[in-house]
């Protein structure tokens, strides 16, 4: 477990939202447990700001909600990716792929080649 | 997804419980665990504000989406926008025009303190359901007090003072401390006052130029000096519906001692107007027992005082006939305009259909469509609210420019603008015009299915098209109707000249007084002031309604016939120039002892005695003693015939030459005698003043009402007059609307049958016949609707002519007018549609699927 947690980058919650969801439904906590467990703790998100995420992407059509049990055998709210969501997500990570690939021939300029 | 508050607290309630156990599952307590998810979750009321934000965000920009949809819509059809927003502001400037008169009168409390427990008392004997209170009986109420906690006395007086007509009121001394009336200079009238006299605003600015010393200026009243000691604030104008120019101390005693006393009271505190009511009963049963079986209280009146007119169903019956001519008016006004949005609605249904299909919801366009009625209906608030303003100061200035000189002395105005409770009714119509306009097509035009919607086929029976049809038709008989009787009615009144009456009236005065009686006094003194040249006294002065009937026998009429008679004193004849055809006129002496004999007129002498000479004759009376009080009879029960006078219409244009007319001698002297007559020479202003000074020289009586011969003939054809003005003005609006109404209906047929005509133009049908199909579909109606009118019309203008004898009923000029108009209407609205129709590109047309 790793004790240097870094703040999430603006804007990119919405499309680790929308991966998450892509093996399938789940609820809100199980998001944000999702999210901080695939990053091996290293992104903090506070769990509170990803209800405003979530309804944004409601609104957007890129997620819809739909009743569910949770592990605890009550009832909850599932979120699940709808197939615009799906679309959105392929280019939301192509987009990623070429910041991160620009960021980091900034950073480390030619000396250790492509990674 | 729709979002609620109760639903996401309760997904955050969830999404902390789940924590909470993992935290628990890592081995923290109970309470540990809570407060690390928590902390974990952050900020909940910020996390909730940001949420909700998002939705309220949507709302906002869909709403911003609807209303540029809507103004790009509009831009498109700039016709349809016009003729909505035009209807719709006719209707609502009409509604509110209507509303701030009646709200002046009816609804607006006067500017007293608390005006709502103010309450007017009367009881009502067998005979009359008002009982004139003398001042010795609201004294008696006064100090009996059994139900108010204070009681004051009102009386209207009628008189003349510096040269101008004065309306007002004579009250007791407590009135202005019970209603609390805030002064604008000096004091009011007080307990003990007797010959102070307060003034209304109005009346200070209009007839004492504002003047800013006069309190302490003297002013000749009634016969007595008084003196000015108050200007009362200008939105009190007295406590009846005419508003008051001065206030007095109620006059006791004396020739123009108060006769017709009105009590008011304010309600004694935590006694309900039904209590109240059964204390006043007890006790006016108990005050009247020992009175003769007439005079005997047999129920009370309790009245609310608080505004001019007391509104009760009384009230609303008499004022139905200008409700229900208002309200048909503003019936077809939204017919129209629901046909209009429904045509409109239907033309965009494919539009509406592929929305549809494309996944919008049903209540998103139905959001859609009222966002549209909406932004309508409020320039149509704003325009209705412009047509009323400019619709009052019309007719005031209408009136001011029309109306015989002597009304607009004697009447007063309310002030008459809208205001906030006018601003209110007109917002709440224009949000009650926008429901019934807007959702009624919205609700129809989304209702068909996805199929019909896309290829914009609909079900033609959303309404039933003959309902349409109907309300066409009916529209052209009521605007037939409206323009056929007010013209009738405008031809008669314009082509009426004063000769017509068959007396000279020029130069004559009719003079009536504070008393209410003649007095020889008087009589004599005007005889022998410079510029009058002849004075007669009259029971019932001419032009002022039908002479009152008695039975009378003689010649032919072997049976008492009802016929009309009047008293008369010797120069009657010679003041009207009404010549003495056979026989002689009446002698002084006759008159001094109010002999019996008798002059009648043409038509008497030719009814009564076709083939005798009606000279020397004698008829026989038979008067009911058991009439009105003003009635005055004669004492005896035959008199002689002594001349025949020319004929005359004594009682005004609108009854005609009368039909029998016997007069009997009289002077100023006689008893009931109502008015004088004066024929004067010379500047009439002059005339008027000296005539002032004349009566207060001799008595304390005074001059109420000085009102020209000629004025008292226009004043009879006044009311015809206006009613052909309103007549008018309705029936053009009606026109109007039935254009819109026309145009609205075809509009929906034609793109009904785009199809059909493609159809028919595919199969060689000329343009011309498309427009000839458009314009029959109206014309039938149209024609329809004009012989319905025309045979209204002509039963109405046969009623007019009951009350107005000079009324042609048959008048073909007017009936042209009507007909003319009609028609011409129907082809002027006809004419869009029908050219929309003959554009109609068959390939396109059929193509369309």
């Amino acid at each position: 477990m790793s004790t240097e947690r870094i703040d999430l980058l603006q804007g990119t919650l919405d499309m680790l939202i929308l991966r998450t969801l892509v093996p399938g439904s789940l609820h809100g906590h199980a998001i944000a447990k999702a999210i901080e467990h695939n990053s091996e703790d290293v992104l903090q998100v506070e769990q509170g700001s990803l209800y405003p995420a979530l309804h944004r992407l409601i609104k957007r059509g890129w997620i819809t909600t739909q009743e569910g049990l949770s592990e605890n055998n009550r009832k909850a709210k599932f979120y699940r990716l709808t197939a615009s969501g799906r679309k959105q997500l392929v280019v939301e990570s192509s987009k990623w792929d070429k910041l991160t690939a620009a960021i980091g021939r900034v950073m480390k300029p030619s000396t250790e080649g492509e990674a | 997804m729709k979002y609620s508050d109760d639903d996401f607290d309760a997904d955050i309630r969830e999404h902390i419980e789940l924590e909470t156990e993992d935290n628990v599952a890592r081995g923290m307590s109970r309470e540990e665990a809570r407060y690390a998810a928590l902390r974990k979750f952050g900020n909940i009321s910020k996390v909730k504000e940001e949420t909700r934000a998002v939705w309220i965000w949507t709302w906002l920009e869909c709403l911003k989406l609807d209303v540029r949809y809507a103004l790009r819509t509009f831009r498109k059809a700039p016709a349809f926008v016009l003729t909505v927003v035009g209807t719709i502001g006719l209707a609502l400037g009409l509604n509110t025009t209507l509303f701030t008169i009646f709200d002046a009168y009816v609804l607006r409390p006067l500017a007293v303190h608390d005006p709502y427990s103010l309450y007017s008392f009367n009881w009502s004997t067998k005979g009359q359901r008002y009982h004139p209170f003398t001042v010795a009986e609201f004294d008696d109420v006064r100090r009996a007090n059994p139900a108010f906690s204070d009681v004051f006395g009102r009386a209207l007086v009628v008189t003349r003072a510096n040269g101008y007509q004065m309306i007002g009121e004579g009250v007791s001394g407590n009135y202005f401390e019970i209603l609390g009336v805030r002064m604008l200079l000096g004091r009011p009238l007080l307990p003990g006052d007797t010959d102070a006299l307060v003034i209304g605003e109005l009346a200070w600015r209009n007839k004492f130029a504002s003047s800013p010393s006069i309190l302490g200026t003297k002013v000749l009243l009634l016969g007595t000096s008084y003196e000015i000691v108050g200007v009362a604030n200008g939105d009190f104008t007295g406590t009846s519906q005419i508003v008051a120019d001065i206030w007095i101390p109620i006059i006791r005693s004396g020739p123009n001692a108060a006769r017709q006393v009105g009590v008011i009271g304010r309600l004694r505190p935590g006694l309900s107007p039904k209590e109240a009511r059964a204390a006043l009963e007890i006790w006016s049963r108990h005050e009247t027992a020992e009175l003769s079986e007439d005079q005997r209280a047999t129920g009370i009146e309790l009245e609310s005082a608080a505004t001019s007119i007391h509104m009760s169903w009384r009230l609303m019956a008499v004022f139905s006939p200008l409700l229900v001519a208002f309200a048909l008016v503003l019936v077809s006004a939204c017919a129209n305009v629901a046909n209009i949005m429904l045509a409109q609605a239907m033309a965009r249904q494919r539009e509406i259909g592929v929305r549809l299909s494309l996944g919008a919801s049903r209540g998103r366009l139905i959001r859609q469509l009222l966002t549209e009625s909406l932004l309508l209906a409020f320039p149509a608030a704003l325009v209705g609210m412009m047509i009323a303003q400019a619709t009052l100061h019309l007719c005031e200035r209408l009136m001011f420019a029309t109306a015989p000189s002597v009304w607009l002395e004697i009447i007063r105005f309310f002030r008459l603008e809208p205001d906030y409770r006018v601003f209110f009714f007109v917002l709440g119509a224009a949000g009650v015009s926008t429901l019934v306009f807007g959702l009624v097509p919205a609700v129809q035009a989304t209702r068909p299915g996805l199929y019909q919607g896309t290829r914009g086929e609909f079900t033609a029976d959303v309404r039933p098209a003959l309902l349409r049809n109907a309300l066409i038709t009916a529209q052209v008989s009521v605007c037939v109707l409206l323009l056929i009787c007010s013209a009738v009615l405008v031809r008669s009144t314009t082509q009426f000249n004063h000769s017509n009456v068959g007396m000279d009236i020029r130069n004559v005065l009719q003079l009536r007084f504070t008393s209410q009686r003649t007095d020889p006094k008087i009589a004599e003194r005007l005889q022998h002031t410079e510029g009058v040249e002849a004075v007669a006294a009259v029971w019932r002065a001419p032009f002022y309604a039908l002479l009152p009937p008695i039975p009378i026998a003689g010649g032919e009429h072997v049976n008492f016939t009802s016929s009309g008679f009047n008293f008369v004193s010797p120069g009657y004849f010679g003041i009207f120039h009404i010549p003495i055809l056979r026989g002689r006129g009446f002698s002084n002496d006759e008159a001094r002892s109010e002999a019996s004999v008798a002059i009648v007129s043409e038509k008497t002498a030719a009814s009564f005695w076709p083939h005798a000479n009606p000279i020397g004759q004698t008829i026989l009376l038979d008067p009911d003693p058991k009439q009105a009080a003003w009635m005055k009879l004669p004492t005896y029960r035959s008199a002689l015939v002594v001349g025949v006078a020319q004929d005359v219409m004594s009682g005004g244009p609108s009854e005609g030459i009368d039909t029998t007319c016997f007069y009997f001698p009289t002077d100023a002297a006689g008893a009931l005698n109502q008015s004088l007559l004066v024929r004067t020479r010379g500047d009439f202003g002059a005339v008027r003043r000296r005539l002032d000074a004349a009566v207060a020289d001799v008595s304390k009586d005074s001059i109420a009402f000085m009102i020209p011969a000629s004025q008292a003939i226009d004043l009879d054809l006044y009311p015809y007059q206006v009613s052909a003005g309103i007549g008018l003005a309705l029936g053009s609006l009606a026109l109007a609307l039935t254009l819109a109404g026309i145009y609205g209906v075809l509009a929906y047929f034609v793109s009904q049958r785009t199809k059909e005509i493609g159809i028919r133009m595919a199969l060689g049908a000329s343009s011309a016949g498309v427009v000839s199909m458009v314009l029959t579909q109206s014309m039938k109606l149209v024609a329809l609707g004009i012989a319905i009118g025309a045979l209204l019309a002509l039963g109405v203008s046969k009623l007019f002519a009951s009350q107005f004898v000079s009324v042609n009923v048959f008048d073909l000029l007017a009936y042209t007018i009507g007909i003319v108009a009609a028609l011409g209407t129907g082809l002027a609205a006809a004419y869009f549609p029908s050219q929309r129709a003959a554009a109609v590109d068959p390939v396109t047309a059929l193509r369309c699927d």
